[in-house]
């Protein structure tokens, strides 16, 4: 892309504490875009405002877990001060969870913990998100979810390279049903919705996930709706 | 279903097996319990509903008790664990688990409120992982498990996101436990359908405001078989994924909806 698309949009990133919230977020910084910089936990706030390093307005928020009228009032906050939203990227700690869960945990605990960080928070976020971007009739989601939600774990159909685990599978694929249905009831509004599945070792190539974030945001998946390019 | 079709059982297949179907009390899985127990297996009913009635049903028709009542909420992880203390009184854990109990919930996105999203996902979703998780630590234990899925297809569009979140996880959970335990001889398999004649689908057509029995119509031609999968048909699939034995026959998702759509 030769022009520079981005510059002058706005951007709400949800989990931009997140290895990849970091690289899209810096990426999107150097292309001119205001972020609207979402996350559950605010401990590493300077260490991301001073990786973006951008001229471009930014601000930065932590959400509380599950909390609906917090959300709301965030995504509100920050409409308020950069204008329409035209961009909204969700991310989750993938890599902390294939670090932290191991494969064997069989406890309902941490499927409670990973469904409501994960799966009700992009809900929410949607829920915050969405209504704004309808009101002008245009705007485009991105989800990050993993492999593990098809080909249950491994790298490629069929193989097993035993990582991730029964939990992180099952919020993969739940998002994938969610993000499916919501897609297909807001693209007759203007606004796309589709994703981004990483692999055990998608830290290996940055430039694969840019590409495909490129995909989705740019306008040429503008007819794709619910669609999950699978970064193996 | 007449006996042909049935000509590959094997008599009390699952004698000495336990199996667990959710909810139990609706079309579909009222159905399968029958089915189970003709089986051989004894039978757990669970729905958040009473099901003395079924499993009375079901022991009158044998010599010996072959079905329990469990009237639990699946959604709620104190009562799940409750269910399985139960179970687990008489058995060394389940080792057939039907995970069929789902609410379908209302609301396109984004009107569909936080709550009916949490009240609905909760159910579908959460019930089954509960369930799932606690059934699969014994069924690794005791090296034998099956575990099914009742799904629907992700290219279904006019289905609440709430609903779908749960039913598609179903596709890549069975995935991920026949890959993870398949020496532990644990099989999975998802069934997936768009429509079948159960009293919850005529809930839905009616609370679209349409005569229930054109809706019905409707949905019976818009299959290109001419009609829906029955509930009878549904147990009898279950039935038959309960006596494969090789692991190949694992993970699967079988779409069973008569041509309407693609995975």
């Amino acid at each position: 892309m030769k022009e520079n698309l981005y510059k002058g949009q706005n951007c709400i990133i949800f989990g931009v504490n997140t290895f990849i919230g970091k690289i899209v977020s810096k990426y999107l910084a150097q292309n001119q875009v205001n972020l609207g910089l979402i996350d559950l936990v605010s401990h590493k706030d300077k260490e991301i405002t001073n990786n973006l390093n951008t001229q471009n307005k930014t601000i930065y928020k932590t959400v509380k877990s599950g909390n609906e009228d917090n959300m709301i009032n965030i995504v509100e906050e920050i409409h308020q001060k950069l204008g329409d939203i035209n961009y909204l990227i969700c991310f989750y700690y993938i890599d902390d969870l294939q670090h932290k869960i191991k494969p064997e945990d069989l406890t309902l605990e941490t499927w409670d913990f990973l469904f409501q960080d994960w799966i009700v928070n992009y809900f929410l976020v949607l829920k915050a998100v969405v209504p704004l971007m309808i009101k002008v009739k245009k705007g485009r989601i991105v989800f990050f979810i993993t492999t593990t939600g098809y080909t249950g774990e491994g790298e490629g159909e069929g193989e097993i390279t035993l990582s991730g685990s029964i939990h992180e599978c099952a919020c993969s694929s739940g998002i994938t049903g969610m993000m499916t249905s919501i897609a297909a009831d807001i693209i007759p509004q203007g606004v796309s919705l589709n994703g981004i599945a990483l692999g055990p070792n998608y830290k290996k190539d940055i430039d694969q996930i840019i590409w495909a974030v490129n995909l989705w945001l740019s306008g040429l998946g503008e007819y794709s709706c619910g669609q999950i390019l699978r970064l193996y | 279903m007449n006996k042909k079709k049935m000509s590959y059982e094997e008599k009390n297949a699952l004698k000495g097996k336990v199996t667990l179907v959710t909810g139990a009390t609706g079309g579909i899985g009222r159905e399968i319990c029958k089915r189970f127990a003709k089986l051989g297996s004894f039978v757990y009913i669970c729905d958040i509903k009473e099901t003395t009635e079924l499993a009375n049903y079901i022991n009158k028709q044998y010599e010996e008790p072959r079905a329990m009542a469990v009237p639990y909420d699946i959604s709620s992880k104190v009562e799940v664990r409750e269910m399985f203390q139960k179970i687990l009184k008489k058995n060394n854990g389940v080792d057939v688990l039907i995970n069929n109990a789902a609410v379908h919930g209302t609301g396109d996105f984004p009107e569909i409120s936080y709550n009916e999203f949490l009240k609905t996902i909760k159910i579908d979703l959460s019930g089954a992982m509960y369930c799932t998780l606690i059934a699969t630590t014994y069924m690794k234990k005791n090296k034998w498990g099956r575990i099914f899925f009742t799904g629907a297809p992700l290219s279904s569009s006019g289905i609440p996101c709430s609903y779908l979140a749960g039913k598609s996880a179903f596709i890549g959970l069975a995935k991920y436990i026949s890959k993870r335990y398949k020496h532990d001889n644990i099989r999975t398999f998802t069934l997936v359908l768009r429509h079948c004649d159960t009293p919850m689908i005529r809930r839905v057509v009616k609370g679209r405001g349409k005569d229930v029995e054109k809706g019905i119509e409707e949905l019976n031609k818009k299959s290109k078989t001419g009609k829906m999968i029955t509930p009878e048909e549904v147990a009898e699939i279950y039935a038959y994924f309960s006596l494969a034995k090789s692991p190949k026959i694992s993970g699967l998702t079988l779409l069973s909806d008569g041509g309407i759509t693609y995975l």
